[in-house]
């Protein structure tokens, strides 16, 4: 299945893009998603284990199941406030 | 009225005060989050702020519902600006009503530590050297300027 993630902060500017499309097996897990974008860019492997996963705008674990056309997206710890 | 809003603008505190208020309300207490000029001993020249638009709202008012349920308050309204803040400007602003000022006062406090935590935002620190770094609230984040 084709995957749309969006990206944000030091990742995207990391990736060039906002957002890419990726392309996962069936039944992929954010573990398998995260592989696949590290894979893409090998720069974000040292950011891994900070980096968190949402799908359709709540957090979801590496564990979690990716479903088809949700929107996926990956960002580093959050820094708002002041 | 949105009581939870992502602006490019800056934010004038009393028109959140004015969101919350209810003549119910005998507090209300603010937390304004601005830009200061250092960071360790480095000197800051402003931030950034970039938003995840859609669930930073979202996120913002599952903190609302949240502080609604925990603690025994009239309203609140939080308002996040993103682009780029100068010193002394605000990037946050937090407003709570009750009847009684430590409720204000406590639900204020919890509403910008979650918001810290759990609001996808994330700010870039420009440094008046001309160096920029991206913050990551982890205290292990290995990306150091």
């Amino acid at each position: 299945m084709n995957v749309k993630v969006l990206l944000f902060a030091h990742l995207k500017e990391m990736a060039g893009s906002g957002s890419l499309s990726l392309k996962l097996p069936p039944g992929a897990t954010g573990e398998i998603l995260l592989d696949e974008l590290v894979a893409k860019f090998p720069e974000a492997e040292k950011l891994r284990s900070f980096l968190r996963l949402s799908m359709n705008g709540s957090y979801i674990t590496p564990e979690d199941l990716i479903i088809e056309n949700s929107e996926v997206a990956v960002f580093p710890p959050v820094s708002g406030g002041a | 009225m949105e009581m939870f809003e992502i602006v490019e603008e800056k934010i004038d505190p009393n028109d959140l005060v004015a969101k919350v208020s209810t003549p119910e309300s005998g507090a209300i207490s603010t937390f304004i989050g601005n830009t200061r000029n250092f960071t360790g001993d480095l000197d800051v020249a402003y931030l950034f702020y970039e938003a995840y638009h859609d669930m930073a709202v979202k996120m913002m008012e599952q903190i609302g519902m949240e502080i609604s349920r925990n603690f025994n308050i009239e309203k609140i309204a939080i308002t996040h600006r993103i682009g780029r803040v100068n010193i002394e400007e605000s990037s946050v602003v937090i407003a709570v009503s009750a009847s009684h000022r430590v409720d204000a006062i406590k639900a204020c406090h919890k509403a910008i530590d979650s918001l810290k935590e759990i609001v996808p935002i994330w700010k870039k620190e420009f440094m008046s050297d001309g160096r920029e770094k991206w913050i990551a609230n982890d205290p292990h984040w290995p990306l150091k300027i």
